[in-house]
């Protein structure tokens, strides 16, 4: 039997996917240092 | 295995989410970004001076005598009530000295409070400290994503490499939801002002001993130092190093705006070296870079006093009761600040003449 996720149109999966690498990379750019220090204070 | 997407409907709305989360500080700027001030109040109190930068840049009116702009190193290594005290003095009349700052390093966050503070009120002088080695790396400051909204200063941004504007963007997405709730639900200024003088003041640390060992009041008189001498002349001044580790291309991108603003804005522009725990026994002020050519005001001058100099009447094991860790606690404040005072009033006497 199929999984449900066969049945998401492929361009729309590759949309989800594409959109989670770039949020992945754009956190890279935010140093560790930042977000270990901020996290630290409470800074949030 | 439940699968992440199970359907078209539910993959367009996660489509959505990221897409919105990712354009956010995009689709605010496109809407109407609130006033700048709604970004101070935003900042948590426990990072920093925010209420005081606040009062300082948006509640207060008339022009400032001087203007310190920095880090925490500046807080608390300059007693700005004794300064503009001896300013009066030499004026004869009652001088105004205001400070800006917000904790850690980065001239991003220092050339953001300086813009911002020039485009309500003047002042006749700006004095900043620049990075010490403590900045390390080459991106923005650690509260950036607090501050740095989409589409605002953007002749200062089109200098950076495309990695810098990268990691601004990525400070932005990361603050753009908690800029909504400031659009929506904005903090209330904080209504007592001696809490806001305490905690721009960074009181708490006064009297702290090193590395939260006891705290030893000292009442060691500052030695009388030269004038001239705390002034470097020149890239080669015998009292002053401008070797150390450069700042990376993203900060020195920002110092050749601070240059440019003052320029622009017609302010007298000097440095100030703070000294740090770090410097013990060094008989010369340790700058990274010769900061009036990189910022590109050849005559601003820059101010110092070697630390063997500031503490050539303390004995060696007396030194770490001036600090906490690498800042001043009250010891250290005092005996800097009435040691540099007449070098900070004949710098101002000389930018006003």
């Amino acid at each position: 039997m199929p999984t449900p996720s066969a049945k998401v149109n492929p361009l729309l999966m590759g949309i989800v996917i594409s959109l989670s690498i770039a949020a992945i990379v754009l956190t890279l750019f935010i140093t560790p240092d930042s977000l270990s220090v901020n996290l630290v204070y409470q800074a949030f | 295995m439940f699968p992440a997407i199970w359907s078209n409907r539910h993959a367009v709305a996660t489509i959505a989410v990221i897409a919105t989360l990712l354009s956010l500080p995009v689709l605010m700027h496109v809407v109407g970004l609130p006033s700048r001030d709604r970004v101070y109040t935003g900042i948590r109190v426990e990072t920093g001076t925010g209420p005081l930068d606040e009062r300082t840049i948006f509640q207060e009116k008339g022009p400032v005598d001087i203007l310190f702009i920095g880090s925490s190193l500046m807080v608390r290594g300059v007693d700005m009530d004794y300064i503009q005290q001896q300013l009066s003095k030499q004026l004869g009349r009652p001088a105004t000295v205001r400070y800006l700052a917000l904790k850690w390093q980065g001239l991003d966050m220092q050339y953001m409070l300086m813009n911002d503070f020039l485009a309500h009120r003047q002042a006749r002088l700006i004095v900043m400290n620049m990075p010490s080695l403590a900045l390390n790396g080459d991106s923005p400051h650690i509260q950036a994503y607090r501050w740095m909204r989409w589409g605002e200063f953007p002749a200062s941004t089109a200098g950076l490499s495309f990695s810098s504007r990268a990691a601004i963007y990525g400070a932005e997405v990361l603050g753009a939801p908690r800029q909504i709730v400031n659009y929506i639900r904005p903090n209330e200024r904080i209504q007592n002002q001696q809490t806001v003088d305490k905690l721009g003041s960074q009181y708490e640390y006064g009297s702290v001993g090193y590395y939260g060992s006891k705290f030893v009041p000292e009442q060691q008189t500052p030695p009388a130092i030269p004038v001239d001498s705390m002034i470097a002349h020149g890239k080669a001044d015998p009292n002053f190093t401008f070797d150390r580790e450069a700042l990376g291309p993203y900060h020195t991108e920002w110092a050749r705006r601070i240059g440019a603003l003052a320029r622009e804005k017609n302010v007298p522009f000097a440095i100030i070296h703070i000294p740090e725990d770090t410097e013990q026994g060094m008989k010369v002020v340790p700058e990274r870079m010769y900061w009036p050519q990189v910022v590109g005001i050849p005559s601003a001058p820059v101010i110092g006093i070697p630390a063997a100099t500031l503490f050539r009447d303390v004995p060696e094991a007396e030194y770490d009761n001036y600090f906490y860790d690498q800042h001043f606690n009250d010891n250290g404040k005092e005996i800097f600040t009435h040691a540099i005072a007449p070098a900070i009033l004949e710098v101002y006497a000389n930018s006003v003449r």
